[in-house]
């Protein structure tokens, strides 16, 4: 008997990136850094969505100076991807980008089966907006609620409270050593490096591999058609894979302070 | 179809195929499924059939036995019941699969992992957690005068009607907003959630026949949309042959969401072929036990003929239309709750992603689709005769009016959203 004309399809993994272009990141490189950075994962990432071929790979980001805008709007196959470069100027729209991405963590236009998508908000300075507004938008909706959500704290002077607010509480927090979600299922060493809190970045090297690790491992565990039991806060909304070892100790970061 | 529909199951059938990413990393299948038929005092039989989802996560990582366990306790339970309570009373078994099967499946589930467990070699140095075992279990019992269904977790369960039409009986509703979480027989409280999966339906020897397809969330999730899964939900009821059902797994997982599959079959209205073959269940152990060596894909399959009649075909998508603008007219009251498990297709049609005329044209296989599509204002240049305005159908004010709701709530919705939409989409106009 012939299959029927049923559309069978891969799950969507939507993956956005909301971007901090105000004027502070023109300072240090920063900008160039992170434009790099994200040009330079892009292989890793095609390779993992490659290898994960239940999962539809949807690149999109948003900028956030004086306002926020989509500067990618379009859901973009990562092997289509051409990034265009951000460019600094302004102030820090970050809860205006929250809302804008709340328009967009709904179905539709989400699509029903869709993976939890994963949101990574990329900040070195704090918001100049109603950023409680923004990510109270953003939380009502329920694709936002399913989402993984990272942080990366561009240098020392981002607003790491916020960074948390964006992400949520960290689940692993008060967990006991040994009970720790994750490939190795070890806590890592200093909860300053936990993914579930904002991974800070104080140089170009050690961005790009909080970059790379975000679109690789991060990408490659929510690909994975994993289940798992309804009201376990600790695991997050999927087991995120660990930090790369040079990162999970702070004493041990990439590179020169710089940030 | 070789004999007059006289009123009893067919045997149901299962297959579970392991997912194609499961295959791809090395990783044991972690669904489960069974059918067979129990016998009970006077002779009495009962069929069963089941699926079971071990969860994927790490955390989970003896949930293939937690799903296995799931089926082989459910049907010892099931068993024990049938022994004790005559399937004639129907308010008592309703009361089983809400309450005490659930309870006693859960309790003997617990029991069977921890012992499981203690054979582990990490037992020596780690406690049990039920958590390690977790999955999720729909069960579906088929008795000569009634069926019913219980369970928990995101299976979905899907009937089929002999005119074609299918309704998704029973999904989990939204148990948890975040990432791919649902109910699970390793929560505390877990029998408790089985109640508002509980139900059970009264036949009489002259129910018309219908089909129902029990199935794990890696089949639905395979699917585009909702209208997609029912329809595939229309195709398994068909696959007699055990070759035949694997390829479609096979090829769900592969193109779909790369989960593993299980889908497990009842039919109703038919003479059976063959008679029930029951099985013993002190064998259940042995054989499932059997099966876990082997490592992936149980499929246990009978014998299997083409005994419900197709969906008749209509003479054309206009009497399938009409047809299904009967049936809804014919229970009003539930007009409402039928459109808003397709509220999908409302919103691609509406934003161009679906296109009404094909819809319409598949009336036979989705008539609630193609009468979802003809309430869609006629473009100017389709044929008329293939997209008739559902009050030349004779729909009825009840039909108009949700037709109607739908649409502007989905419409109202949309508006919501940043512009996203097809802009030179026209809205619907009231049909």
């Amino acid at each position: 008997m012939p299959f029927p004309n049923v559309r069978l399809s891969n799950r969507p993994l939507h993956f956005i990136y909301i971007c901090d272009c105000s004027g502070s990141m023109a300072a240090e490189g920063k900008m160039q850094a992170l434009n790099q950075a994200i040009r330079q994962s892009l292989p890793g990432m095609a390779e993992v969505a490659r290898q994960n071929p239940e999962a539809r790979v949807l690149v999109r980001a948003v900028s956030f100076a004086d306002r926020a805008n989509w500067h990618l709007a379009e859901p973009t196959p990562v092997d289509q991807l051409d990034w265009r470069d951000l460019q600094a100027g302004g102030i820090t729209a970050m809860g205006e980008a929250l809302e804008l991405v709340a328009g967009q963590m709904q179905s539709p236009p989400m699509e029903e089966r869709a993976l939890p998508p994963v949101l990574v908000l990329i900040s070195d300075g704090q918001p100049t907006d109603d950023f409680a507004a923004g990510l109270g938008a953003l939380m009502r909706q329920p694709w936002a609620q399913k989402a993984v959500r990272l942080a990366i704290a561009m240098g020392h002077d981002a607003d790491l409270e916020v960074l948390q607010q964006f992400i949520g509480p960290d689940p692993l927090a008060n967990l006991p050593a040994g009970e720790v979600p994750g490939a190795s299922g070890q806590m890592p060493r200093g909860m300053a490096k936990s993914p579930r809190r904002p991974l800070q970045a104080s140089n170009a090297t050690a961005l790009a591999q909080y970059i790379q690790w975000a679109s690789t491992a991060v990408v490659g565990a929510a690909s994975m058609p994993a289940s798992r039991m309804a009201g376990s806060s600790r695991e997050g909304n999927i087991p995120l894979p660990d930090l790369p070892p040079t990162l999970m100790d702070p004493t041990d970061d990439v590179g020169p302070l710089v940030w | 179809m070789t004999g007059a529909p006289t009123g009893q199951w067919q045997q149901p059938q299962c297959c579970t195929v392991i997912g194609a990413a499961h295959r791809r990393l090395g990783k044991p299948c972690q669904d489960a499924s069974v059918a067979c038929s129990l016998t009970g005092p006077g002779g009495t039989t009962l069929q069963l059939m089941a699926v079971a989802d071990g969860h994927g996560g790490e955390r989970y990582w003896l949930s293939d036995v937690g799903s296995q366990l799931a089926c082989d306790q459910a049907i010892l339970a099931v068993e024990r019941a049938l022994q004790q309570h005559p399937l004639t009373d129907q308010r008592h078994w309703l009361e089983l699969l809400a309450d005490d099967l659930p309870a006693t499946i859960q309790a003997a589930w617990l029991e069977a992992a921890a012992g499981h467990w203690r054979q582990q070699p990490e037992s020596s140095d780690q406690p049990f957690s039920p958590l390690t075992y977790g999955c999720t279990l729909g069960l579906v019992l088929l008795a000569p005068e009634w069926w019913g269904h219980t369970g928990l977790g995101d299976w979905d369960l899907v009937r089929r009607n002999a005119d074609g039409h299918l309704d998704l009986i029973s999904e989990e509703q939204n148990v948890s907003a975040s990432g791919e979480a649902t109910a699970s027989l390793c929560m505390g409280g877990a029998a408790s959630l089985c109640a508002e999966r509980a139900a059970l339906h009264p036949l009489t020897p002259g129910s018309a026949p219908f089909a129902l397809v029990l199935s794990t969330d890696g089949v639905r999730k395979s699917c585009a949309t909702d209208g997609d899964f029912l329809a595939l939900g229309h195709h398994l009821a068909d696959l007699h042959q055990r070759a035949e059902l694997e390829t479609a797994l096979a090829q769900i997982t592969s193109q779909g969401s790369g989960d593993d599959v299980s889908v497990a079959i009842g039919l109703w209205g038919a003479r059976a072929n063959h008679p029930p073959r029951p099985m013993p269940p002190q064998r259940l152990p042995v054989v499932l036990l059997v099966l876990l060596g082997l490592g992936a894909g149980l499929c246990w399959l009978q014998p299997w003929q083409r005994w419900l009649p197709a969906p008749k075909p209509a003479a054309s998508p206009t009497a399938s239309l009409r047809a299904e603008v009967q049936r809804l007219c014919a229970s009003p009251d539930r007009i409402p709750g039928t459109l808003r498990q397709r509220q999908a297709q409302f919103d691609q049609l509406d934003q161009g992603q679906r296109q009404r005329q094909a819809l319409i044209q598949q009336a036979t296989l989705d008539p609630l689709g193609a009468v979802i599509a003809a309430s869609w204002p006629v473009p100017a240049a389709a044929n008329p005769a293939l997209t008739p305005a559902l009050v030349e159908l004779n729909a009825c004010p009840a039909l108009l009016s949700a037709l109607d709701q739908q649409w502007q709530q989905r419409r109202a919705a949309a508006a919501k959203m940043p512009a996203a939409g097809n802009a030179s989409i026209q809205p619907p106009s009231a049909p």
